[in-house]
């Protein structure tokens, strides 16, 4: 346990090292390099918790697994050198660090996973909410970023939003629908009430569903979207994120 | 003398209004954030008042509110609130999608069938919506009955007959990667044998994921011991089943089918246009 908490300290440093050498050095590159790294430790903190787990699922990984799944997005899909990519790289990082610095100072991963999760659906349901959560934070950060940059055209501000909404979107479902198909194989229940986090499932999936809907409407301008996308990235920090979290553990390590 | 019976102005307006309400898009976003608001509120409650909802797994829908729901407002008033937008939200989505539906098939324009997607995602979600509320007005379940594997059987019901099993050869978890599972079975396996009143005999297999199916009920297994091999023998060996039939499952299962065939359609038309 030691190494994996010193693991995933290490992770969340390494993202917060990354904001701090994005705001104060010109050149982008060590930045980036302590970005990369921290996804990488953080990777293999996920990768470890599974092993230590196999085949059942660990218990309380949809948080603690977020900042390396939305660093590897914003890995993915911000390669160019513009400016609104810039303000991307910085606010996921700031967002990576602390996410993972309160899950490692509120951690939630002494619980022993249970034998039901043995099985496709639960992996599914947890690999699609991390998915959705990056998306949905990701989406938040672009948010952010429009109000504060005022760089890049209102354009690409736009179809990010709508796209990586839409993205968390399909994945939350997914989430939803693989926790279903598990539910209904493991309990012959649509709903099982054992734990109360089953209702914020569904009021995200109402919530993001709302946000897709008022694009529909005349309320779809760029300010509104980006408002709306930030409103979610908080959304989602309260409402499921909170959940996963566990009672404060100082941080005293003793091998 | 006849009389044409003729509406008066102010309730044709009112009809109108009220028509031009509850099949607007705006409705739907409100009615969603409201509903999004509702079930972020119920999670404390839930988690305090835990006692309240398990049974809700347990016994039909409308027995339930009628019990623990009624005598419980406090911390299920949530629960009727969900149930009264929901009602609403499935209103105002089926009368939206079918304007857009007949609108889109009356027009039929070039790549018309592209955009059936969305729509299709709508009456799925009505689909499984409808399905929730079949299955948990009509499941018919039996909870938390015990029988010992290799030991004497079990009697259900006098329709169902009686029920004996035998231990498969589980799987343990391998290596000590974690101390507290060595030598744990990792999937239990049951082989359940059913004998009818008139003395036909059936068997299925239940795993943990896995229910058995016998005479038309589903059997799923709930716990059982020993769960470490290193305990065998030690005496209180024993397996749970909850036993149920839920007729109305499929109702459900067939709206998330129907809402990835949506999602299917929406994607395709999505790189359909990219490409062009």
């Amino acid at each position: 346990m030691f190494g994996l908490r010193l693991t995933q300290l290490a992770s969340s440093g390494l993202f917060g090292l990354a904001f701090a050498l994005s705001v104060w050095l010109p050149t982008r590159r060590a930045g980036r390099a302590a970005f990369v790294l921290g996804t990488l430790l953080g990777l293999g903190y996920i990768g470890w918790r599974y092993w230590l787990a196999w085949p059942m699922t660990p218990m309380y990984l949809g948080t603690v697994a977020v900042p390396p799944v939305l660093a590897v997005m914003v890995l993915v899909t911000e390669q160019g050198n513009y400016g609104h990519s810039q303000k991307i790289w910085g606010a996921a990082s700031l967002l990576a660090g602390l996410l993972g610095m309160v899950c490692w100072l509120f951690p939630k991963d002494f619980y022993l996973p249970f034998l039901k999760t043995a099985t496709v659906f639960s992996h599914l349901h947890l690999a699609f909410t991390v998915l959705g959560k990056a998306a949905f934070l990701l989406a938040g950060l672009w948010g952010g970023c429009f109000f504060r940059a005022g760089q890049g055209s209102p354009e690409v501000y736009k179809r990010r939003l709508t796209s990586l909404t839409a993205l968390g979107f399909g994945f939350w479902t997914l989430s939803m629908f693989s926790g279903e198909i598990w539910s209904y194989r493991g309990w012959g229940l649509a709903v099982v009430w054992d734990d109360a986090v089953i209702v914020t499932f569904m009021a995200t999936w109402f919530f993001f569903t709302g946000i897709l809907h008022l694009y529909l409407t005349r309320l779809g301008t760029t300010g509104t979207r980006a408002a709306l996308a930030v409103a979610g990235l908080v959304w989602v920090l309260l409402v499921n994120c909170w959940s996963d979290l566990g009672p404060y553990r100082p941080p005293v390590f003793r091998p | 003398m006849r009389f044409k019976a003729k509406p008066s102005s102010s309730a044709v307006r009112l009809g109108a209004v009220l028509w031009r309400i509850i099949a607007s898009t705006e409705l739907s976003v409100v009615l969603c954030f409201m509903i999004a608001l509702d079930t972020a509120l119920a999670y404390p409650i839930i988690k305090n008042h835990l006692t309240t909802f398990l049974p809700l797994g347990e016994m039909r829908i409308f027995d339930w509110l009628a019990t623990y729901g009624r005598f419980n407002l406090g911390h299920t008033a949530w629960f009727f609130i969900l149930m009264g937008l929901l009602s609403l939200l499935g209103l105002n989505t089926l009368i939206c999608t079918t304007i857009r539906v007949r609108r889109l098939v009356r027009n039929r324009a070039a790549g018309w069938f592209w955009k059936l997607g969305p729509q299709v995602m709508h009456y799925a979600v009505l689909v499984i919506l409808t399905g929730y509320l079949l299955s948990y007005a009509t499941i018919e379940s039996l909870p938390g009955r015990a029988l010992i594997p290799g030991g004497p059987p079990l009697k259900l019901s006098a329709a169902l007959g009686s029920l004996s099993a035998t231990v498969e050869n589980p799987r343990l978890y391998q290596g000590s990667r974690l101390d507290f599972f060595d030598g744990w079975y990792l999937d239990p396996g049951f082989i359940l044998e059913l004998t009818t009143p008139d003395g036909n005999s059936f068997k299925s297999k239940v795993k943990y994921g896995q229910p058995a199916l016998l005479g038309g009920y589903h059997f799923y297994l709930t716990d059982f011991h020993p769960k470490n091999s290193a305990w065998r023998g030690m005496g209180s060996d024993y397996m749970t089943l909850a036993i149920r039939r839920d007729r109305s499952a499929f109702v459900y299962l067939t709206g998330l089918g129907l809402f990835i065939l949506g999602l299917g359609i929406y994607g395709a038309d999505f790189f359909r246009k990219k490409s062009a």
